[in-house]
């Protein structure tokens, strides 16, 4: 039953996409819709129908790969289960969200054709999240890994312009060579231990386990925009707001994370060095990322910095976690899913503003909350959520994180904790000038001509509102039990 | 059904809390919207009255139970352990969602109540001034605002009390820049819920520290880890009480961390002004006692931090007063007061830390009268700065000098504003009098021991009389004299009756905390026992007496000191009565006359004696002189630079532009190259196909050979 449920659930993406593209537009949301949904509903079910084990479902051997276990096949655990409802959830609301986006009446990009390219790519994007998580093997995931990055560059380069394509053709190639560097380590793996499962890692020599996890950790910084690969997802931003909202914030970039947080917790007895520079690089990243949001006018990039820096968290949490702060591990996987609602929540509203203005300048528009109530609340929900103000969700994690800071102790502690601080509170001005200064005050030129959008956006940003409430009391819970797995 | 306290606790904090979601749906008619705030800010009020009514009859309640749970919540001392069922607890954490409603507890909770009725009450006719179709983001606030700082009071885990401190920020943070169109209500805002993040984020790492050297979160566990603490690792220990003073000083405005309040208190609205300047600010002094007396075992650092808390007391009490008498905006006027103010209430609660080792009976006295002027001074402040959004209301203008003589159009706000001010300058029969004196008493009485007490007390009873100036002028300028000629608008009447009825309740109240001072002070006393267990304060009636009208300091030495308000009254109103007799003995005529101005014409507005006038040769004494730099006033202001980075310093981390970039064009010049291999030429092909093949063959044959 549950393996009919993950075949079902890794087809139906892929089937939504053949079946929503030649469809005509107005069925093709509708189908959109009712079929993103259905794939929430089935991880739901799959998800409670496991009840957070491990269930292992290796099925198929390649001939001429002999190895100590079958290749293909589906995997589900508690860090699966806890990445699917991210995926699917924010998915179903993005399809949701993006069939009123992609319409005429989008005064930023009115988009009259295209919706069946869109659709197809959305689903193959999700189908292909969804192989990342329940993959059993690092091979598994390395293909579907590669199939996120070439859905990206379609899905960025939507538009057709020439900064979209060249945008999603600097982000595919620079995912695409952290890839390499994935291969890599497939290849050590494999001549080394015929087998490519997470733990196998562990059956490397020392000095080579280190290598592999710091090659796996290159190619996990290619795909999160960490430091020095980060330049791809300020450009990136040039998708359609969903899609940033998505792929940029709450799914593929998440990918890198999962791999890096995976492999930390299949690994046994990395070395301490490792963890160190997991943590600095980390450290590195937010530093640099805060800098940069001083030179941001544009609403979106300012975004895309945010999130650099959150998955600079995440991989600070799994740093953490490998020196052996358990804490601090907590904080970093938690962190995945309240930085993702809290994120996709910005971006949307962003979408909203740049769908009813035609702007998405931050000196451009100044007064919004008088004319769109719903979408500055839902800014400022996530303002706060992502900021780490309680009792919004982010808080929560950034506690678990700072607290394993501090139990570092000594200096390693102090390092780590004083920009660490000063990370969340600089970006916390920066968050409070930028949201005071688009929504309160007179109102400017653009903003005149802004109203609430319509029922499908809104709905999506009050659901993603009540998310980022509630979102600790469904992650904690789920952390607890990958931590003690 | 019979409820427990501690049910009806949690349902009045849960009724303002729903209602704040009500609160977001009916927008439509803003009249009804501000009386259902109302009668809800009522009923939690009454079920908070009776709680504390059930505290100061049976004793502090502590208890993890859900509300629903059938079994009666222990009333049992703080040592005693609670059942392990827990009301919310979030795995991994090492706090659980305790509630603890001791004395000190009950204080605060009746002046967040009454308050914040009159505060309410005042709100409902006043938020008319800003013309606005839509409340709710007035209201909605306003009620999870109460309710955050009720629910803050009852905590014993500090997980959960910066949980709600946090909330009580936000909120405030809303309700200060509800007036969102003007760039200074916003710029006061930003500032305020910056700082008050950095420090409650500062207060956060404090605790944090000494959680991940213990067990929990919860006040008894920190309690014993701070012990613990004091024996291994003693810096740390100094840290950590460093972070938890600023974070609860910024928050009360104590100079110079609490640069936030003359901004934003003339930002927000009136009635929120007297909740955050009466209520939110003195939560700051219930985080210090709870932290210093409570938390922290007593010891060298108690002496020290006591010292620190008074000095710093002392530093405010002196600038903010000094300032306040040179402002001209009434609300800033009364926030600079405001600073002063808590700078009083520092100074007593640090000299009774200080104590607590040396002398007991000093220590109870010197905390009752901080925690005593706490209570007065909420009540007064937010009767000024009531009287002040009355002034707002009906005059349109906050400046000083445009208003004048209004008494005779606003009686009643005009007969308030004199109670307040009288209040906060330390006259007799009001309270502000008993708790000043009961200061100075401690000072004065505590100065054998620590003489630089003395010179504090000396300072404070200098800045009671700018006190009474800067009071004097806040309500002569507005309401006495004549009127100035230049007022925005003209006035027919006083403020609505729920306005005026808000005022005069706060103004009552006045009266009454001072002439019967006892019954304050025997409440506040129980509060500063319920803190610890290893403090031994002697009883009510020896320290104080038990007269009712007054109050009779007994250390133990013989007697400290007796204010009997009652008797001051009798003889003030004799006093008065006899000079009112000598006055009609005399019979003099009164001869009202034009003003000349040697000859010359001026209209009033020019020739009226404004509020900048007063106190002119202070104002001139008072500044600050170092070197070549001279400003006036002592209050150090800074205009921070706008922070623009040059792009140039973008251009170092773009790595784009010295890494990928670089590496792109390496490839695609080497690639190039490459490809002048296809030259078109289709025998230049087959000899390349040919060598390969030779190549490959070879390689094959090597292979096979190993």
């Amino acid at each position: 039953m549950s393996l009919s449920l993950m075949i079902a659930l890794l087809g139906l993406p892929f089937l939504g996409a053949l079946l929503s593209t030649p469809t005509r537009e107005r069925d093709a949301d509708t189908l959109s819709i009712i079929l993103a949904f259905t794939t929430m509903i089935l991880s739901l079910i799959l998800v409670f129908q496991s009840r957070l084990q491990k269930l292992d479902f290796s099925l198929v051997q390649l001939p001429w790969l002999p190895s100590s276990g079958r290749i293909f096949g589906f995997m589900i655990d508690p860090l699966s289960s806890y990445m699917l409802l991210i995926i699917t959830i924010i998915g179903f609301l993005v399809v949701f969200y993006s069939a009123e986006y992609l319409s005429p009446r989008n005064r930023e990009h009115a988009t009259t054709d295209g919706k069946g390219r869109y659709s197809f790519w959305l689903f193959v994007f999700i189908g292909s999240m969804i192989g990342v998580v329940i993959s059993p093997n690092l091979l598994q995931l390395f293909v579907f890994w590669e199939l996120t990055s070439v859905c990206s560059w379609a899905l960025i380069s939507f538009y057709g312009k020439e900064r979209s394509v060249q945008a999603g053709y600097k982000a595919l190639l620079m995912t695409h060579l952290g890839g390499l560097f994935f291969m890599v380590v497939l290849v050590i793996q494999y001549v080394h231990t015929h087998s490519f499962s997470f733990d196998s890692l562990n059956s490397l020599p020392a000095s080579l386990k280190t290598t592999a996890f710091i090659l796996l950790l290159i190619a996990a910084w290619a795909k999160a925009a960490q430091i020095p690969f980060y330049t791809w997802l300020p450009d990136a931003m040039e998708a359609p707001t969903p899609i940033s909202a998505y792929l940029h914030a709450a799914a593929m970039v998440k990918a890198g994370v999962y791999l890096a947080a995976r492999v930390a917790m299949s690994t046994f007895a990395l070395s301490l060095g490792a963890g160190v520079l997991v943590a600095v690089m980390a450290i590195v990243t937010m530093l640099i990322a805060v800098f940069l949001f001083f030179f941001q006018d544009d609403l979106k990039r300012f975004l895309a910095f945010s999130t650099i820096a959150h998955l600079a968290y995440i991989l600070l949490g799994v740093g953490l976690g490998i020196l052996g702060s358990r804490t601090g591990l907590t904080g970093g996987i938690l962190h995945i899913m309240c930085h993702a609602f809290a994120k996709a929540l910005l971006f949307l509203s962003v979408g909203a503003i740049a769908y009813s203005t035609g702007v998405k300048s931050i000196r451009e528009l100044s007064g919004l909350s008088l004319r769109m109530p719903i979408v500055s609340a839902g800014f400022f929900v996530g303002l706060l959520s992502v900021t780490g103000v309680p009792p919004f969700s982010c808080f929560w994690s950034k506690y678990f994180l700072l607290t394993g800071a501090i139990g570092l102790g000594g200096v390693a502690g102090a390092s780590v904790l004083i920009p660490f601080i000063l990370e969340i509170i600089v970006a916390f001005a920066w968050f409070l000038r930028v949201g005071q200064g688009v929504f309160f005050g007179e109102l400017s030129e653009k903003a005149k001509v802004a109203h609430d959008p319509p029922f499908l956006m809104s709905a999506a940003l009050v659901v993603l509102m009540i998310f980022c409430l509630i979102t600790p009391f469904i992650a904690l819970p789920i952390v607890q039990i990958i931590l003690r797995a | 059904m019979e409820m427990t306290a501690i049910q009806v606790y949690v349902c009045s904090l849960l009724t303002l809390f729903l209602g704040s979601l009500v609160a977001l749906i009916l927008r439509r008619n803003p009249r009804a919207l501000a009386y259902f705030s109302f009668f809800l800010v009522i009923l939690s009020s009454l079920g908070i009255f009776r709680v504390i009514h059930w505290v100061w009859s049976h004793g502090p309640i502590q208890t993890t139970h859900t509300i629903f749970s059938p079994v009666e919540p222990k009333t049992a001392c703080l040592s005693c352990h609670a059942s392990p069922e827990t009301l919310f607890t979030v795995p991994g954490l090492g706090s659980i969602l305790t509630f603890r409603l001791d004395g000190l507890s009950a204080v605060f909770l009746l002046l967040i109540s009454v308050v914040g009725i009159c505060a309410t009450l005042y709100s409902i006719r006043y938020m008319d001034h800003y013309r606005r179709p839509n409340l709710t983001s007035f209201y909605s606030p306003l009620l999870l605002f109460l309710g955050a700082m009720m629910a803050l009071v009852g905590m014993a885990d500090i997980f959960f009390f910066f949980i709600f401190w946090e909330l009580m920020t936000l909120t405030s943070y809303f309700l200060v820049v509800f007036e969102r169109e003007k760039r200074e209500n916003l710029r006061a805002g930003f500032k305020y819920f910056l700082m008050t993040h950095i420090a409650t984020a500062c207060m956060f790492i404090g605790a944090i520290i000494i959680y991940v050297h213990g067990r929990s979160f919860s006040f008894d566990s920190l309690r014993e880890t701070l012990g613990q603490m004091m024996i291994s690792h003693p810096g740390l220990v100094h840290l950590v009480l460093g972070l938890f003073f600023v974070g609860f000083a910024t928050k009360a405005g104590i100079f110079p961390f609490g640069d936030w309040l003359p901004d934003a208190h003339p930002a927000a609205p009136s009635g929120i002004s007297a909740l955050l300047s009466g209520v939110m600010i003195k939560l700051g002094a219930y985080g210090l006692l709870r932290v210093f007396v409570g938390i922290l075992p007593s010891s060298y650092h108690t002496s020290f931090w006591g010292g620190v808390i008074a000095v710093f007391g002392t530093l405010s009490l002196f600038v903010g007063s000094l300032t306040a008498l040179m402002q001209r905006d009434s609300k800033r006027l009364l926030a600079f007061s405001s600073i002063g103010q808590i700078g009083y209430i520092f100074l007593a609660l640090g000299m009774g830390i200080v104590f607590i080792r040396i002398n007991p009976a000093i220590s109870g006295l010197a905390l009752v009268a901080g925690l005593f002027h706490t209570v007065n001074d909420a009540v007064f402040k937010a009767l000024l700065f009531l009287n002040a959004g009355s002034l707002l209301y009906r005059a349109h203008t906050r400046d000083l000098n445009d208003l004048g003589g209004l008494y005779r159009w606003m009686p009643l706000t005009a007969v308030a504003a004199l109670v307040g001010c009288l209040s906060v300058a330390g006259l007799p029969p009001f309270n502000g009098f008993a708790s000043k004196w009961l200061i100075l008493q401690a000072t004065i009485l505590g100065g054998i021991d620590r003489p630089t007490y003395v010179f504090f007390g000396v300072l404070a009873l200098f800045i009671s009389a700018v006190t009474l100036a800067y009071g004097l002028k806040f309500a002569g300028a507005a309401f006495l004299g004549k009127p100035s000629g230049s007022l925005p608008e003209r006035i027919d009447s006083d403020v609505p009756g729920s306005m005026q009825a808000a005022q005069l309740l706060l103004a009552l109240l006045c009266l009454l905390l001072g002439l019967y001072p006892m019954l304050p002070i025997s409440m506040v006393y129980e509060g500063v026992n319920s803190l610890g267990t290893d403090l031994s304060f002697p009883p009510t009636s020896s320290l104080f007496g038990s007269s009712f009208f007054g109050v009779a300091i007994n250390l133990g030495e013989g007697s400290g000191g007796v204010y009997n308000a009652g008797v001051l009254l009798i003889a003030l109103l004799v006093c008065l009565f006899i000079s009112f007799l000598i006055y009609r003995a005399g019979g003099a005529k009164v001869r009202e006359n034009v003003t000349w101005y040697c000859g010359e014409r001026h209209r009033s507005a020019e020739v009226h004696f404004a509020a900048d006038g007063l106190y002119l040769p202070f104002k001139s004494f008072i500044r600050i002189r170092v070197g070549r730099y001279q400003r006036e006033g002592i209050y150090p202001t800074f205009k921070l630079p706008p922070i623009s980075l040059s792009p140039r310093l973008k251009r170092i981390f773009d790595v784009d532009e010295y890494f990928f970039y670089p590496i792109a064009r390496f490839s695609m010049r080497l690639i190039d190259r490459f490809s002048r291999i296809h030259v078109g030429i289709p025998q230049v092909y087959v000899l390349w196909m040919i060598i390969g093949m030779v190549l490959a063959v070879i390689i094959l044959f090597s292979l096979s050979r190993v």
